[in-house]
């Protein structure tokens, strides 16, 4: 097994687990626990593509990114953090990772240690919790075949695909056909991302990096990051992969519940949820959109927003107040989130 | 039929049974769908016409024979359906057609597993898997989209499940977790809640064999929540439930574990 935890850490989380009745203090101690065991990540890959010759310029960039004050990290920045970094690999303080050990990389969550290709688990706890925390990994499907060859006893692998993010996104977290990955900083980069790459999309997928975005056109407004979406949506819209069923029948409903709940912790009319989940609900997919195409392009909104808030009134996951407002009441004080 | 003109009737007889078989199969008439194929594959088998069978002809009689042993299998039992599988496995190996190969070991596994040889189950399971896992590289080699394997995942997750219950079944709790801790991670990644139900209650069953009954417990309730938001038939949610019962009744001391008790206490379906 191949743990990054520090101490201190597991014993946070140990403390949490044995008295789950604060979720805010549980959500802050599992974000900084992925954060810190990720950043480990990213430092020890980074690490092994400097001992083994590979080019890493442009990457310095990226990984010291969330570290510098506001704006882009001038030069000076860099080569200071450069420099204390290549002194922490010569004295051991960081560790250098192969791309091949990802299979086997364990980290800790609530519940015990996952591995890293368990990233939808991962995921799940963190929107479980009421966290705005992601873990976008790209390569989670080759990691998880080696993963299958090594408990077979089979040697050899896929070639991995090490990129992976990590980092708090915005409300919207998914639409019709998949998750949305809307990254406003990045805590932990893996080093094999393409730091010229703003936008992406894998499997179904969408990935917008705000950071990166700041660093080409200073600020971002709303309408640039809406466009990048739709942008990335249109490739994913394509993605018609044969043994990939509906997201929209599958966790859309779940996922969307979760992104509410988050977005009215702090109470909220229904219009300002409205227009802060645009992009979750479909509202700007035409009515007749499938009608023009002549094809089954977008799939039927599973539930209208109005529909999910009386549900989610019903389960006692948010309340409506008197001046109309609607506020969450799933992570409040005293409410047991485990098991 | 050793002349020109019984080489070709051969193959439009074989297209049409296996086309009609299809039909059958699919509304479960496994009688019928056993009776059209049955002249086709005979003739196709048969000796004499050896010689005649051209490549497109024996590619076909691959899927004939896995109909068939279906049907038997259904109809007459594993004993039956052996014949007609080792039958498909012999002619897949003999065509280098992997996957082929992977479906026929993975119906021997299911008849082992019937005929109660686990062992020999275990044994074509895996190379069942190994097979399947091996095409996947192939594809890859041959440049198809990088970052999605295109083989046939959700197969590949049925025969892991099969390998997580008879690892189960031998005892091989840790290796049964392993296996379905991927199948999940895999179920999850494709969205296919189908299987993933039945995934969930694997996992149940193997946490409670491990002594790790509140994980146990959650993977049941997950389980039944998954299958009943699928719409899933009460036959396969009474699964999950009946065997978090009968685990409840075997570990008896898992509802002295706090989190056991609380998890039941607080589900929502």
């Amino acid at each position: 097994m191949i743990s990054l935890l520090p101490p201190q850490i597991e014993e946070d989380i140990r403390a949490e687990e044995a008295n789950p009745l604060n979720a805010s203090r549980a959500r802050m101690v599992l974000e900084a626990a992925l954060s810190t065991q990720l950043r480990t990540l990213a430092d020890g890959l980074l690490a092994d593509m400097i001992l083994r010759g590979q080019q890493v310029e442009g990457t310095w960039l990226q990984h010291f990114l969330s570290d510098s004050p506001a704006g882009r990290p001038d030069a000076s920045f860099l080569a200071e953090r450069a420099k204390r970094f290549a002194a922490d690999v010569v004295q051991r303080r960081i560790r250098p990772i192969e791309p091949s050990h990802l299979a086997a990389l364990d980290l800790r969550i609530f519940g015990g240690y996952v591995k890293l290709w368990e990233d939808c688990r991962i995921n799940s706890q963190l929107r479980r919790l009421g966290s705005g925390f992601r873990l976008a990994l790209v390569g989670g499907n080759g990691l998880t075949v080696n993963s299958l060859r090594r408990s077979l006893g089979q040697t050899g692998g896929l070639p991995v695909d090490a990129r992976f993010i990590f980092g708090p996104t915005e409300y919207t977290g998914s639409w019709l056909l998949g998750p949305i990955f809307n990254f406003i900083t990045e805590v932990s980069v893996s080093p094999y991302l393409d730091v010229n790459g703003a936008c992406f999309n894998f499997e179904n997928k969408i990935v917008i990096r705000q950071p990166i975005l700041r660093l080409l056109f200073g600020e971002v407004s709303r309408l640039q990051l809406a466009t990048s979406q739709i942008h990335e949506m249109s490739h994913v819209s394509g993605f018609r992969a044969p043994h990939f069923g509906s997201y929209a029948q599958a966790t859309w409903e779940e996922d969307t519940s979760y992104d509410l709940c988050r977005l009215v912790e702090e109470p909220r009319q229904l219009g300002e949820v409205e227009r802060e989940m645009f992009m979750n609900f479909g509202n700007w997919v035409p009515e007749n959109a499938n009608e023009k195409l002549g094809y089954e392009h977008f799939p039927p909104l599973p539930k209208k927003l109005v529909d999910l808030v009386d549900s989610l009134c019903d389960k006692g996951w948010i309340r409506r107040l008197e001046d109309g407002r609607i506020e969450a009441l799933l992570w409040k004080e005293g409410r047991r989130w485990w098991p | 039929m050793s002349d020109e003109g019984s080489q070709a009737s051969m193959l439009p007889q074989l297209l049409r049974s296996i086309d009609e078989a299809q039909k059958l199969l699919a509304r479960r008439d496994y009688k019928s769908a056993r009776e059209a194929l049955l002249p086709g594959v005979l003739e196709a088998l048969d000796d004499k016409n050896r010689d005649f069978l051209d490549e497109v002809a024996v590619r076909l009689l691959g899927p004939a024979l896995h109909m068939l042993g279906t049907c038997d299998f259904e109809l007459e039992g594993p004993d039956e359906a052996r014949e007609a599988f080792e039958l498909g496995l012999g002619l897949a190996v003999s065509l280098q057609d992997e996957l082929l190969t992977a479906s026929f070991l993975h119906e021997l596994s299911l008849v082992a597993y019937k005929q109660g040889n686990l062992d020999e189950a275990l044994r074509f399971c895996k190379e069942s898997i190994e097979k399947a896992i091996d095409n996947a590289f192939v594809e890859i080699g041959q440049g198809l989209t990088p970052g999605y394997i295109d083989f046939d995942l959700n197969q590949l997750g049925v025969n892991l499940n099969q390998l997580a219950v008879l690892y189960q079944e031998t005892g091989k709790f840790d290796q049964a977790l392993d296996i379905l801790t991927i199948v999940r991670a895999h179920c999850e990644r494709v969205y296919n809640l189908e299987l993933l139900g039945g995934v969930l209650n694997e996992l149940g069953m193997t946490c409670f064999a491990l002594g790790r009954y509140s994980e146990g417990v959650r993977y049941f309730l997950e389980s039944i929540k998954i299958k009943a938001k699928q719409g899933q038939n009460s036959a396969a949610i009474a699964k999950s439930t009946l065997n978090l019962q009968v685990c409840l009744a075997n570990y008896p001391e898992a509802l002295r574990s706090e989190d056991v008790s609380q998890s039941l206490k607080e589900y929502r379906p």
